[in-house]
């Protein structure tokens, strides 16, 4: 199911789904040129959009924000007030199929039967996910190729290749909904299947258990590995965090809030008694991509958790690509 | 018990749970913490830190603080619960100073890149005493100067928070705990972590000789987020990879030398520890010399 959109009316459509709601899409930061994911503030500033490289920081933090209120307290009368939990409606648009993908593993994470986090459900509640297809990748990162992603989005537009036409495919019913704010422009139906996203860069196997004691992981991380966990604050999936109390100095209120955190700390794997459990570097980026392409599709499903996305390849100081890692080990060299 | 540099944890008594469990009974009498903020060889920069916050105020209301010889001049002479200090140890009145702190206080919170990595007047261990003061001061036989070392090169230290200046509204979190008798947060994390929370564009991969990879934060990343990149005041993190970090800044085309300096800015001795553990050789000439 879905719609043709002629692409003169683009902005037009976008104008539309902004009416009523906050708009967040990719645009390009003036002070550094870099693409980012923005609340738009108008119609003006749909010009700022940018769609030639994928946003270089993830929209994770429009549903877990770096740091993130929990509650308040008041030590005095002994009462705890809940941050109130707004509930705006939100439309992110933009997102390519990596990013959105993402959003479906922290969905699994956070919103499940066994475990509900109320401040990450009311976010993605009211959040419409509008993606963008990739006609070639946007980075020469990118694998997504290789890491099994699904259709996960409500609306995905596809700016058809030597067609006058964007390609509107509803994915949910949450896009049928969003899509009654276009009635106006009278899209014609259309059917298309929306085709794999083809990546120059794969990641030639999951199977990666056999090389755990492999050297190359020792290699590698003791000559480059500089434990800054850009790698993992960049993620789109990697969602660990901390929760720790913030009291003013009348000693009475406080909040408690919590802030993303990441495996490649060493003080993350510390316990009491002052144990830790990865004081090795090797053990801690090892755990990061076992975590991602090992631990996770066996507890979950056949799915791993990394999406592909590359940022963590392209924005490590020193460009510790695990990728190619793993092909060397795998093609034996 | 001993304290060394380059130690992981900022929290450095084994029995600090006794005394928060006695910050915490004080509190329960109505009592308030007996704080005094003193400084050894420094700037006062970081003394000046404490008293230009506009929490300042909240500051007072929450503990006594009975001495501040800095800026006034009738000051407690007993024995106190806390003893914020600023400086290194540089010296012999120094390091009398420093020991006799030491015994007037429960809790020994040392601040500012001074007193917790020797920041930049430690260079002058590399280089041959007699000169430098003689290039500095027109007499020299009055100083008695001592290598310039770190507090706890001298005498136990309990709590340190790095940078130059150390970050205003750490140290406030870090009382208000002690006062609430709660552990502290100290972030151990490098700077990268809060640069990546403010979403700052990578100076490093803009070539930029940053040292945020390997320094520790807890300055919500200021330098880099305004653009400039992070010269490393606030001292190596626990499990700095010196060796990659050289390497890295060697393929930006940066020069060895100009490297080392850098590295050597704010924390020479604990860099220097950590560079011998790991095997880096400087090729710069340092010429260590015992001047007593």
């Amino acid at each position: 199911m879905g719609y043709l959109l002629p692409k003169s009316k683009l902005n037009t459509f976008l104008e539309l789904l902004m009416h009523g709601s906050s708009f967040i899409a990719p645009v390009r930061r003036k002070k550094d040129d870099v693409v980012v994911f923005e609340e738009l503030e108008g119609k003006t500033d749909l010009t700022r959009l940018d769609f030639t490289t994928n946003p270089q920081f993830t929209a994770k933090k429009f549903f877990m924000p770096a740091y993130e209120p929990l509650f308040t307290y008041n030590m005095k009368n002994q009462k705890l007030t809940d941050k109130k939990i707004t509930a705006r409606q939100r439309i992110l648009f933009g997102l390519r199929l990596c990013d959105l993908n993402a959003v479906k593993i922290q969905d699994q994470l956070f919103i499940n039967p066994q475990f509900t986090d109320d401040h990450y459900q009311a976010a993605r509640e009211n959040i419409f996910l509008v993606g963008w297809y990739c006609n070639t990748p946007p980075s020469k990162f990118c694998f997504c190729e290789s890491m099994n992603l699904t259709h996960y989005y409500d609306l995905m537009l596809r700016d058809l290749p030597g067609k006058k036409d964007i390609y509107i495919d509803v994915g949910s019913p949450k896009g049928e909904i969003l899509m009654r704010k276009a009635m106006k422009l009278k899209l014609k139906e259309h059917h298309e299947h929306v085709p794999k996203i083809r990546t120059p860069k794969k990641l030639k196997t999951h199977d990666i258990r056999k090389y755990f004691d492999h050297p190359k992981w020792q290699k590698t991380t003791e000559s480059k590995c500089l434990s800054c966990q850009r790698c993992t604050t960049m993620c789109p999936t990697c969602m660990c965090f901390d929760i720790y109390d913030k009291t003013q100095t009348d000693l009475e209120h406080g909040t408690r809030e919590r802030t993303w955190d990441s495996c490649h700390s060493k003080q993350f794997t510390r316990v009491a008694g002052d144990h830790y459990f990865r004081p090795d570097r090797t053990a801690r980026f090892k755990h990061r991509i076992y975590h991602k392409i090992v631990y996770y599709p066996e507890i979950f499903g056949q799915v791993p958790m990394c999406t592909g996305c590359g940022r963590c390849i392209e924005q490590c100081p020193t460009q510790i690509d695990f990728v190619e890692l793993i092909n060397e080990m795998e093609d034996g060299k | 018990m001993k304290t060394k540099l380059g130690q992981d944890i900022l929290c450095h008594r084994a029995d600090m749970n006794d005394h928060l469990s006695r910050l915490r009974d004080k509190r329960a009498k109505g009592q308030k913490l007996k704080v005094g903020v003193f400084g050894i060889t420094g700037c006062a920069g970081c003394q000046l830190t404490i008293l230009f916050s506009e929490k300042f105020p909240a500051l007072m209301d929450m503990i006594d603080i009975l001495a501040v010889p800095f800026v006034k001049e009738q000051n407690y002479k007993g024995h106190f619960d806390i003893i914020i200090l600023e400086g290194l140890v540089s010296s012999k009145a120094d390091k009398e100073k420093a020991e006799e702190l030491r015994a007037r206080c429960d809790l020994l919170m040392c601040i500012g890149a001074c007193a917790t990595h020797g920041c930049v007047p430690a260079m002058k261990n590399f280089m041959n005493h007699p000169e430098v003061e003689r290039a500095v001061y027109a007499k020299v036989d009055y100083l008695n100067s001592l290598d310039a070392t770190p507090v706890s090169k001298h005498v136990p230290v309990d709590i340190e928070l790095p940078g130059c200046p150390p970050d205003a509204n750490q140290i406030y979190a870090v009382l208000t705990d002690l006062v609430l008798g709660r552990p502290p947060r100290i972030t151990h994390n490098p700077v990268c972590v809060e640069c990546v929370k403010r979403e700052v564009d990578c100076l490093l991969l803009q070539g930029k000789p940053c040292l945020g990879p390997i320094t520790v934060g807890g300055c919500d990343a200021i330098c880099t987020a305004a653009g400039h990149e992070c010269m490393g005041c606030r001292g190596p993190t626990d499990d700095a990879n010196l060796p990659a970090m050289i390497q890295a800044l060697q393929d930006q085309g940066y020069k060895r030398k100009d490297i080392e300096n850098r590295l050597h800015t704010y924390a020479s001795l604990l860099v220097d520890e950590q560079a011998k553990m790991q095997g880096v050789k400087w090729e710069k000439k340092l010429k260590r010399k015992k001047n007593g």
